[in-house]
């Protein structure tokens, strides 16, 4: 009963304040929507110089109006990469296509890769140049990187999911401690884990909340390409938001006053967006992608990945989502125990 | 009644209270008295619960403290308003209710009492940041008060308080101990000691005096409390 009441208490004070209600449940759409249009279509049409292709190649790019063709040689096609004329180049050398960019960038690549695809399905029935086979991207300056409002939508989803859970129990945790309210909750006969239990159940609700209108709006209305379940896609993310509110109330130990939560956000959050899946693991030198072994952001944005991406269902994810209970569980603990230094019972 | 014996605590390399011992009776109004920095707060803290004392022990009715079944008999009031200031004065009460696993008609009941008690009826919907100083000072009695406890521990509770007001909250404190229930209040307003039964004076970590208030005043040179300290402070 006590971790009930400790539960409606801090949904009545959330459900009280206007703005942190609106930092809940409309911010993060408004986040949303803003890198959908940053990252979305733009109705942009690149700039493409193409060099000794096939007419029928050459004919179909210039029907499917995706980019504007402009036919030159070789060498000039290159130098308009170059001199940024061009958005990118395409030829054909001994057979195969060669694909130019000046430097990566997400919007631009994506454009000119989808219609050079849309081309080339359209010619396919035809046969005739059947020996070509799509380009691997190829870049003056800088890699690829696949980016995309489908290919980061999950990782924005876990992130905002992590965020604001973590700052607000962050921050209703340390006012708790600094207004002498949680030495008045410990002189009455409740347990600290019920203290512990009814602050993530409160603020679980909200995750709750906060997710499903996340995974509903992304969906729906911004149209995040999804393979796998709706309903998955909300666990794990109720599951981050449950360890972000153990996260923060646990960080709050080490908090004085609020502003100090917000002295977290570089050394917890941020490091954490930088292993969500944004940049290839993989790639990381000295080994540093195993650091994102001990994120929960990490854990939360790979099982997203699987569901939204690949259509993994339960059982694929279940190893990430037994960590992030893990996380929950270890933190809600050390919570517990540090309320020990309020009372030893 | 409440034995406290050779309590030491210190804070970082700061000795707060330097081996306290003294005895509550049940059934008193005890006044813990002493200037500001003197261990009073540090004291009513580890009576409540709410701090461990680094050596030493505290009973009550024979019960070691802290005792997690023993604090539903305890009515703890702050020396700073532990109120949620977010949330209206009816809100405080029931979550406060709820935490001593009152519920349903005893609560409305009882809440309905301290209300009163502390005149603030009318402005138990409001919320609490809206309250002066005053009023949060008495819901933070309503309470401490609402479970009924038989042990109230009461850190300056009438500190920024009017006088008309401070003297209605004394008799209301007379009227608990008229019901058998024990109070230990802190201050550091020598007229509100004679209104206690005994005091325990804290001056620098020790106790230096302890007893029936008439009888420290007659043993102090100049017939006053404040003599004693005086006193101690030479």
């Amino acid at each position: 009963m006590a971790t009930f009441a400790i539960m409606v208490r801090v949904i009545r004070q959330i459900t009280g304040d206007k703005r942190t209600l609106g930092l809940i449940l409309v911010v993060p759409m408004l986040l949303m929507t803003l890198i959908w249009l940053l990252l979305g279509k733009t109705g942009y049409v690149p700039t493409l110089a193409t060099a000794d292709l096939p007419s029928a190649l050459e004919s179909r790019l210039a029907d499917d109006g995706g980019v504007a063709a402009t036919p030159m040689t070789v060498a000039q096609a290159r130098e308009s990469v170059k001199s940024g004329t061009s958005d990118a180049a395409l030829w054909l050398e001994d057979g195969k296509l060669r694909l130019l960019f000046e430097s990566s960038d997400p919007g631009k690549d994506a454009l000119v890769l989808k219609a050079l695809q849309n081309a080339m399905k359209a010619l396919v029935p035809t046969g005739l140049p059947g020996v070509l086979a799509a380009p691997e991207p190829e870049y003056l300056y800088g890699g690829s990187a696949d980016s995309s409002f489908d290919s980061l939508g999950y990782v924005l989803l876990g992130v905002l999911a992590f965020f604001f859970v973590f700052i607000l129990s962050g921050i209703a945790f340390v006012r708790e401690r600094t207004g002498s309210t949680l030495e008045r909750l410990l002189a009455s006969p409740v347990r600290r884990s019920q203290v512990v239990a009814g602050y993530t159940a409160g603020f679980g609700v909200f995750a709750m909340i906060q997710c499903t209108i996340m995974v509903v709006f992304a969906v729906t209305v911004l149209g995040l390409h999804t393979n796998g379940s709706l309903a998955l896609t909300v666990l794990v993310m109720v599951l981050l938001g449950l360890s972000a509110t153990a996260i923060g109330a646990f960080a709050s130990i080490f908090a004085e006053n609020e502003f100090q939560i917000m002295q977290f956000i570089p050394v917890f959050i941020i490091p954490q967006f930088f292993f969500s899946g944004m940049i290839s693991l993989d790639t990381i030198p000295l080994g540093l992608g195993v650091l994102s072994r001990i994120m929960p952001v990490y854990y939360a944005c790979d099982a997203l990945r699987v569901v939204l991406v690949k259509g993994g269902g339960f059982v694929e994810i279940l190893p990430r989502i037994g960590m992030l209970v893990g996380f929950l569980l270890l933190f809600s603990v050390a919570n517990v125990i540090a309320l020990k230094k309020h009372r030893r019972m | 009644m409440i034995d406290v014996r050779n309590v030491v605590k210190s804070f970082g390399k700061e000795q707060v209270l330097r081996g306290i011992t003294l005895e509550i009776p049940a059934g008193e109004v005890f006044g813990l008295l002493g200037p500001s920095g003197s261990g009073k707060t540090t004291m009513i803290r580890i009576l409540a619960g709410t701090l461990a004392a680094d050596a030493g022990e505290v009973t009550l009715d024979g019960v070691r403290q802290p005792d997690r079944k023993s604090l539903s008999r305890i009515g703890f009031m702050p020396q700073y308003d532990a109120l949620y200031n977010d949330l209206s004065g009816l809100d405080n009460l029931r979550f406060f209710g709820r935490l001593y696993r009152m519920d349903g008609k005893r609560l409305k009941a009882r809440i309905e009492d301290v209300l009163e008690l502390t005149g603030l009826g009318a402005d138990r919907k409001k919320r609490v940041a809206l309250y002066s100083g005053g009023m949060k000072k008495r819901l933070s009695l309503a309470t401490a008060l609402l479970h009924g406890p038989d042990v109230l521990l009461l850190d300056e509770p009438t500190v920024g308080i009017d006088p008309v007001l401070r003297r209605t909250i004394w008799e209301e404190f007379g009227r608990l101990r008229a019901e058998g229930r024990t109070l230990v209040v802190t201050t550091h307003v020598m007229e509100e000691a004679d209104r206690c039964d005994r005091a325990g004076l804290l001056y620098g970590g020790h106790l230096i005096a302890c007893g029936e208030v008439a009888g420290l005043k007659a043993s102090s040179p100049g017939g006053t409390l404040e003599d004693l300290f005086f006193q101690a402070a030479r």
